[in-house]
């Protein structure tokens, strides 16, 4: 009990209706310490700062010239086939890191000391480094003068240049390097919790050890594969630099489509209505997410590190 | 987990490494290459990319125009931030579910959605195109993760301890600056860390918000990306990913040294 | 009982101690609730300057909320807590001069011993110099001498117990508030720290408020021990009070281990108790008296398993001692013998289906084999509580030494 803590008492009611004296005496029971005071700062300066913008943009889309700008995005062919890429691409990033993500954190599990750290490190490394750096590193290896076809040339294998880049492959490939790092965070962080005399009871009870994995270690690793998920293809839904500059101009994601309305076509009514619908989008599969998952987990690297 | 790996698994596991290294590695080498184009392996070797960009004025121009918005954005953000841990924390207020979605939003939205908000306001505001307004938009994109990294301190922190420096004698302020801040340090370090990275990697809101005046290293970067085609840019590639991993084991050894207090 | 010789030499050391001037804690009516449950409850008691008095009950019985009230974490509802004179009422904690050592110690980590023995004195702004020396003082004085530079860290759980005590003293308040101080430690350890702990008090003549729920250290330990019950103070006494003159059934229960035999005030002599066998079991008027009892209400006899003898029954037609001091002779069967090196433990059923324990020192009797016997004492030897249980008189209790002593045994 620290001696900050400001009793308000309840005050005499006077007569009034019933549900003014709920009111009332709800706002009197709430107890509001000196501590709470210090969120003032940092909580305005978000608002100011950041929701206000947001709040802006709501308001922009439904008034630029009006909620027209809606109707041309239902209507308009060209949104719903981004749309469609945007979402395929999304879970195919997320497949593919799940793929390469998942044994991965099981050999972080597995593994002692030294090799332990070496595995954190590099999974760490890309997951600090800017992913301006990283994407160019894929420009570098996916271009047709890059580094994978000069290399595959030299070695005789094509003749002319595989088209790694400027499309979805390179795209995929790209994002699902960068996102590796999520999806292995909170799978690890769950498969840390599992009992590690689960396995040797299962197959002292008759298990053969492939059996053992799949019945007892892989249901109870699921939280973390739901988390890891979750975020991968969220945060894919919403990705701009890699599909930027990995992508094809005219087959493109969705906030590359959000940036040319703004900085190309000007027409900051319809940018904001798709920057909109990106953020409702975002904000609802998070929503629904966070009730199956447990979204500690979804941070729970945080606690790792 | 006591039995040792199949190999099919060390195999994968030997090839998703690959695949998390391999890019950067190979433009690590890149960047050493005496030729100007993208070829590999490399020619010959050479420090010449790194020489050019240091001699370009544009490029230092940004790398210090990045460093005095992101050293501005730490002090900000962890500033408000550590208050506001605290106050998340250790508060008794009505609304928790509002100051949580307050709290985890910047880092929730996607960047293309805040920077086009941004845009459109902080241009009202005459914002867009300064440096303040710059560090206003990175502060407030990272005061989150500074709160996540206090917040995680605190919520280790024995309670007792400020209990017994008021029962000898500290007030409540002399409690906090003499027992409960710098217990919480690693968190608040590990916060600042987090908003510099935050800051200085930002590529999205910067570009919208950047002017010729006022431009950032990732700004120019973004550019430099889309028309460069020599080396220059796998040696800024190079220099920043070994910041990273500088800052990264300082932060792991200060965090080590730390526990070994406790 | 080893106790006996402890309280005996201190009452020695007591004599020749200097009387201390400052240090009179007195708390009057306290009061606390949480979640309309009475946590402390009217708690009123008088500490004289340099009186260690320990607070002793159950856990949850409200000590640790009143010492708490004491050091001014926590407001009381009601109720004033003087010190010196001095009403502390509304005094924020850091302005209070009281010391308190903390259950897990609290030692700040990221300071040396030294640092954390000096940190009130830095508080009150005292000179550099002055608190070196202050803090050498006191490092001699818990014989920790060249372990200041150390961090809490790298210390056991005794020297940190040490530097936590240093460090409460280092100010030299006159009242010392110590919450459950020796809970983390093993035995012997905290044997020996309880020792500690009474010299230095005693070499300092400061007020020890002290808490714990282990009453074999209270007895070790105090001058005057308060018994908590639901945060009530049932009794204040000495040891030697509470132990030989218990006021109810939770004190006579609580401290040390007692046969309870549940029965009724006759009606027509009040000097009668009547079990549920239909034994009669002679007390003394005054003792009724003195816990307000009357004819017919509801009684427990409590005897200390020490002050009872068994003996072998001789027989079918062995009939009651005619002994006139005895308060009564019962027949019984043996069902457990004990042997626990310096006494052996009986425990034998009545008639009546109690069930009591009686040890005997080893030497001074041959040890009994049969399982016919009958046990009895001396009428002064026992007392008489008021019974508040509902339960039937017929169902009789051993309660056993709480933790710090043997296992519980018997049925309750």
């Amino acid at each position: 009990m620290d001696s900050g803590v400001a009793q308000v008492q309840q005050p005499k009611l006077p007569s009034v209706g019933g549900a003014g004296k709920t009111l009332l005496k709800g706002l009197a029971r709430t107890r509001v310490n000196g501590w709470a005071l210090l969120l003032l700062p940092g909580c305005l300066f978000i608002v100011v700062f950041f929701f206000a913008p947001l709040v802006n943009m709501v308001w922009r889309s439904l008034t630029d010239p009006g909620p027209s700008n809606y109707a041309t995005f239902a209507e308009t062919g060209t949104y719903a086939r981004v749309l469609w890429v945007t979402i395929r691409t999304a879970l195919l990033v997320t497949v593919a890191s799940l793929i390469l993500g998942y044994p991965y954190a099981y050999m972080m599990i597995k593994a002692g000391g030294k090799l332990r750290l070496t595995l954190v490190g590099l999974i760490l490394l890309p997951f600090w480094s800017s992913i301006l750096v990283r994407t160019y590193a894929w420009t570098v290896l996916l271009q047709d003068t890059g580094v994978i076809n000069s290399v595959l040339m030299k070695l005789g294998l094509i003749s002319d240049s595989l088209p790694l880049m400027r499309n979805d492959l390179g795209v995929t490939i790209g994002m699902t390097q960068i996102l590796l790092p999520m999806m292995v965070f909170p799978i690890y962080a769950v498969m840390r919790r599992i009992d590690a005399d689960l396995l040797p009871a299962a197959e002292g009870l008759g298990a053969r050890p492939s059996r053992a994995f799949v019945r007892v270690f892989m249901p109870l690793s699921m939280p973390g594969v739901f988390a890891g998920s979750l975020l991968v293809f969220v945060v894919s839904l919403g990705f701009y630099i890699t599909p930027a500059l990995l992508g094809s101009p005219s087959n493109t994601m969705f906030s590359v489509i959000v940036a040319h309305t703004i900085q190309q076509q000007v027409d900051f009514g319809l940018g904001s209505a798709l920057g909109v619908i990106l953020l409702v989008v975002t904000l609802v599969l998070l929503w629904i997410g966070s009730r199956v998952v447990r979204l500690g987990d979804v941070f729970g690297y945080s606690s790792e590190q | 987990m006591n039995r040792k790996p199949n190999k099919g698994l060390i195999v994968a596991v030997v090839l998703v490494g690959l695949f998390l290294v391999a890019p950067t590695l190979i433009v690590m080498i890149m960047s050493f290459s005496s030729g100007s184009t993208l070829k590999f392996p490399p020619e010959g070797l050479s420090i010449r990319w790194y020489e050019s960009f240091i001699d370009s004025s544009q490029w230092t121009r940004s790398v210090w125009m990045s460093a005095k918005i992101a050293v501005s954005t730490v002090i900000l953000a962890t500033g408000l931030g550590t208050l506001a841990a605290l106050g998340f924390v250790r508060g008794r207020y009505p609304g928790r579910g509002v100051v949580t979605t307050i709290i985890v939003s910047p880092m929730v939205v996607p960047a293309i959605v805040i920077a086009v908000g941004m845009y459109m306001v902080y241009v009202r505001w005459g914002m867009q195109g300064t440096m303040w307004g710059m560090v206003a938009a990175h502060t407030s994109l990272a005061i989150p993760y500074v709160i996540v990294n206090v917040a995680a301190s605190l919520q280790n922190f024995d309670r007792n301890l400020e209990l017994a420096a008021q029962n000898l004698g500290a007030g409540p302020i002399r409690t906090f600056f003499r027992v409960t801040l710098p217990l919480i340090m690693p968190g608040v370090a590990a916060g600042a860390l987090f908003a510099f990275m935050t800051s200085w990697d930002e590529v999205i809101v910067s570009s919208f918000l950047a002017s010729p005046q006022v431009r950032t290293l990732p700004v120019v970067m973004w550019d430099a990306v889309r028309t460069l085609v020599d080396p220059t840019m796998a040696a800024l590639a190079t220099m920043l990913t070994v910041l990273t991993v500088v800052l990264l084991i300082g932060a792991t050894v200060v965090r080590k040294v730390g526990m070994r207090k406790r | 009982m080893s106790t006996s010789t402890m309280t005996a030499s201190s009452v020695c050391e007591q004599e020749s101690a200097p009387v201390a001037q400052s240090g009179a804690l007195s708390l009057s009516g306290l009061c606390k609730s949480y979640n309309n449950l009475r946590v402390v409850d009217d708690v009123s008691l008088e500490l004289r300057p340099g009186e260690f008095v320990s607070l002793l009950g159950p856990s949850g019985s409200g000590k640790t909320t009143t010492l708490r009230i004491v050091a001014g974490f926590i407001k009381a509802e009601a109720g004033v807590v003087t010190l010196d004179g001095r009403d502390l009422t509304g005094v924020p904690p850091h302005k209070r001069d009281i010391g308190m050592v903390f259950q897990n110690y609290a030692l700040f980590p990221h300071m040396t011993a030294a640092e954390n023995i000096g940190f009130p004195l830095a508080m009150r702004r005292q000179p550099k110099a002055a608190i070196r020396e202050r803090v050498e003082e006191m490092l001699r004085l818990v014989h920790l001498e060249g372990l200041g530079n150390r961090y809490p860290g790298q210390l056991s759980g005794g020297q940190q117990q040490r530097v936590a005590l240093a460090r409460a003293l280092s100010f030299r308040p006159g009242v010392l508030l110590m919450d459950e101080p020796l809970g983390a430690l093993d035995k012997k350890l905290r044997e020996a720290l309880q020792l500690e702990i009474m010299r230095i008090s005693r070499q300092l003549n400061i007020t020890v408020l002290y808490v714990t729920h282990d009453q074999a250290e209270s007895l070790v330990l105090s001058d005057r021990i308060a018994i908590f019950n639901e945060g009530r103070i049932e009794q204040i006494g000495s040891g030697e009070d509470l132990y030989e003159r218990p006021l109810s059934l939770f004190v006579a229960d609580f401290v040390g281990e007692s046969n309870i035999l549940r029965g009724v005030i006759a009606d027509n002599a009040e000097e009668q108790v009547r079990l549920a066998s239909g034994a009669s079991v002679r007390v003394s008027q005054r003792a009724c008296r003195r816990v307000g009892l009357s004819g017919g209400a509801r009684a427990a006899v409590v005897i200390r398993p020490e002050r009872m003898a068994v003996r072998p029954a001789q027989g079918e037609d062995d009939g009651a001692a005619s002994d006139s001091e005895l308060a009564a002779d019962l027949p019984g069967k043996l069902r457990e013998v004990v042997y626990l090196g310096s006494e052996r433990k009986y425990v034998v059923e009545l008639a009546g289906g109690e069930v009591v324990t009686v040890r005997v020192q080893e030497g001074t009797a041959e040890p009994l084999t049969c399982s016919g016997v009958r046990v009895c004492w001396k009428a002064n030897d026992c007392v008489v509580v008021a019974d508040p249980t509902l339960a039937d008189a017929g169902s009789a209790s051993l309660s056993a030494v709480k933790p710090g002593g043997e296992a519980t045994e018997g049925g309750e």
